[in-house]
């Protein structure tokens, strides 16, 4: 299945494209695509997430929704889920 | 009596008879309203009779620095300034940073209120405890930049701060806002109130620093404050580097970027053309108020697009926004000339914006044709018709004349049904979140003191995600009275003032606790608020103390509107956001119902202690140290219970 990860910041940088098409198998899950993602990119140092999606530098939405909300890093992605990684900002 | 955080000294200055009376800063009125927007809000409840013009000289503005301000404190050089808003009606309060907070405490003053109305133009001067007035007659007419720079050549110094109006603000304009440096007092169009009170400007100009009481226990908490800083993960590296601009992209992605007079929310995202990434190649070098070590204000050229070369100071998210989601617009460098032309024109860019974005809507619907317009083709996207519009509304100059006193008037003037397409609250322009799908964010776009105003109690638990005091799915309305509660009175007793930016809430000025909101935790987490206050002043201000203040504050202010005449009835969001969800991206489908609003309400006045028409109880009042102002209620046949 094909999941979409849009990318900002130093994740940004790293991959060098705002935005890229995944392949990744059936039942993957958030953390498997960010382990996917570290493994691809050895500069990256996501910290994957203990708990459930709120780390101290990124905020992983899933189809705009904190992962809270879903399962955590254990939600099980789907065909044409749009995978967001934007360092924690503040300000406002 | 004071020996540190305050002079002790408040100018009470009468424009009509050109008169300054100097005062004892009141020890009952630090006692309870500590600085900032308390002291705004109990002066203007206490100044201004209930019914007065807002343009007339009976209003005042209330220019209150806190005690902290002019200290070492870290990012404390704030300002509010308040008096009864002729955009809305009710209380108007905006605030600012830069320089010209701390530099009008080391001037001498806590406290500047500004009464009556000079028969001409006039400037005051405020240096070692004086006031002095200012023939203004010669810069009457000047945008911001040159009526600072004259006043600085005028005094022979350029180490005056300035804080003024440009056109707009002489033109009553109620779009318009106060100017310093360049920095806004904005919303709520009191620039129009000190040009009808004929008073171009204040500059100040101090020396020293305030004494600090307690400089050992001051220090320790101001160092631990900025080991939070330092340690925060991207404070230094995002939010400084970037300043506000990220959230265009991050409201993109969540889906509650606005976008052309919300209308289109998630159907234009344009991040490629405006986003921060963009806006990051522009950006020539940072501007920080004093005493901030993060300097999220950054200076900005253009280097490509209509109008290449244009410089500007920002623009700041919501100017990013207003400019370009809102109307949309794409050129980036249109963005910066429109906000550009609003710094020197002294005009809010959220709600010239936001007006203007209002009016492309009526005429994409045929509502507003091109002959009301002089000519201009104001359909979504037309740049040039914007800039064109920011001349003519500062000028009130042919259809700007309709626009300049935003949109809800102009609605108003217009008809034809367009008033369904007004995004206000109590007449203020709503800002750039879509709070269909951010219910706390939109819980206090309702029930903020100003009317539609994202300062008054910024939900970034649901904006940024950071769990603080409590994680929140923005989604779901449950638990969010509470917590709007939280934020707003959070934002009066840790920021307006002691005072504080209110970007550091979410960047570290709490301490690190165990979540909840319960009065236990919430008194731990406020104790740096506490402790330097207290240390800087020799006054004691506990936690206890400042979550009361901060409900004080709020409840006062609510107590003034009421007094206006407004209700629970002016509570509630634009029609818009109950009836049509949003029709695309992240966040589709979602809407705020008439009950769902009905239901946050309900719970919103509650857990304040208001009765179910939004009163204060006489109890509440009464715990509130506010007694008198039950009565003050009754008298007006409001009876609280």
């Amino acid at each position: 299945m094909k999941v979409k990860l849009r990318c900002f910041g130093e994740v940004r940088t790293a991959v060098g494209s705002r935005e890229i098409i995944l392949e990744v198998p059936e039942q993957t899950t958030l953390h498997g695509l960010l382990r996917l993602l570290e493994t691809d990119n050895p500069q990256i140092s996501l910290g994957v997430f203990e708990g459930y999606g709120f780390c101290k530098r990124f905020r992983v939405l899933i189809n705009g929704r904190d992962t809270f909300t879903l399962q955590g890093t254990d939600t099980t992605l789907v065909n044409g889920d749009i995978v967001t990684i934007f360092p924690l900002i503040v300000g406002g | 009596m004071y020996r540190g955080g305050y002079t002790g000294r408040m100018a009470w200055i009468d424009l009509t008879k050109k008169e300054t009376r100097i005062a004892a800063t009141d020890p009952k009125l630090t006692r309870l309203y500590m600085g900032g927007a308390g002291f705004g809000v109990k002066l203007l409840y206490d100044l201004v009779q209930p019914g007065t013009d807002p343009l007339g000289p009976s209003n005042v503005l209330v220019f209150a620095p806190g005690p902290l301000t002019g200290t070492s404190a870290p990012c404390s050089s704030r300002i509010t300034v308040t008096g009864r808003s002729p955009l809305t009606g009710v209380v108007g309060m905006a605030t600012s940073g830069g320089e010209f907070p701390a530099e009008m405490k080391l001037a001498g003053f806590d406290i500047i209120v500004i009464q009556g109305q000079a028969s001409d133009p006039v400037y005051l001067v405020l240096e070692k405890g004086e006031v002095s007035f200012r023939s203004a007659e010669r810069i009457w007419g000047t945008n911001t930049t040159d009526c600072q720079l004259f006043i600085k050549e005028e005094l022979h110094n350029h180490n005056f701060r300035v804080a003024c109006i440009g056109q707009a603000g002489e033109q009553q304009s109620l779009c318009s806002c106060i100017i310093n440096e360049r920095r806004a007092m904005g919303r709520k169009g009191l620039g129009a109130v000190m040009g009808a009170k004929r008073l171009k400007a204040i500059a100040v100009r101090g020396d020293g620093e305030l004494e600090i009481v307690d400089p050992p226990r001051f220090n320790a908490e101001r160092r631990e404050l900025l080991a939070r800083f330092k340690a925060h993960p991207t404070l230094y590296s995002e939010f400084g580097r970037h300043g506000t601009s990220a959230l265009v992209d991050l409201t993109s992605e969540m889906g509650i970027f606005p976008a052309r007079n919300y209308a289109g929310t998630g159907l234009f995202t344009p991040t490629d053309q405006i986003g921060y990434e963009v806006q990051a190649k522009d950006i020539i070098r940072r501007n920080p108020c004093r005493k901030c070590p993060v300097a999220c204000s950054q200076v900005r050229v253009a280097q490509s697009g209509d109008y290449i070369g244009v410089l500007t100071e920002g623009p700041e998210f919501e100017t990013s926004w207003a400019f370009g989601g809102a109307t949309g617009v794409t050129d980036l460098s249109a963005i910066y000339l429109a906000d550009r032309l609003c710094d020197e024109y002294g005009l809010d860019t959220i709600t010239v914006g936001a007006t203007i974005a209002f009016a492309m809507e009526l005429f994409e619907r045929d509502i507003l044709t091109i002959d009301e317009t002089d000519g201009l083709e104001l359909r979504f996207g037309n740049h040039k018709a914007m800039i064109e519009l920011i001349h003519r509304i500062a000028h009130r100059r042919s259809f700007g004349e309709v626009l300049a006193d935003g949109a809800l008037r102009a609605s108003q003037q217009i008809g034809r049904g367009s008033e369904r397409y007004v995004m206000h609250v109590k007449g203020l322009e709503l800002p750039g979140y879509d709070v269909r799908a951010a219910k706390a964010q939109g819980l206090n776009y309702a029930t903020a003191f100003t009317g539609g105003d994202h300062n008054r109690g910024y939900a970034f638990q649901e904006i940024f995600g950071v769990p603080d005091p409590i994680q929140v799915d923005r989604f779901i309305p449950d638990g969010k009275a509470e917590l709007a509660m939280w934020n707003q009175v959070m934002e009066v007793a840790l920021c307006d003032c002691p005072t504080f930016c209110s970007f550091m809430i979410s960047e570290g000025l709490l301490r690190e606790t165990e979540q909840g909101m319960s009065q236990e935790l919430t008194e731990q987490k406020i104790g740096t608020v506490s402790e330097m206050v207290s240390a800087a002043t020799a006054i004691e201000f506990s936690p206890s103390e400042l979550i009361l203040l901060g409900e004080r504050v709020n409840t006062l202010a609510r107590c003034f509107n009421l007094r206006e005449g407004f209700s629970r009835k002016d509570d509630y969001l634009p029609v818009r956001l109950s009836e049509e969800p949003i029709p695309a991206g992240p966040s589709e489908g979602y809407l705020t119902s008439r009950a769902e609003q009905d239901g946050l309400l309900n719970e919103y006045y509650e857990v304040y202690g208001y009765d179910q028409r939004g009163v204060p109880t006489r109890e509440r009042l009464r715990r509130l140290s506010l007694e008198s102002v039950a009565d003050d209620l009754e008298a007006l046949g409001l009876d609280p219970e």
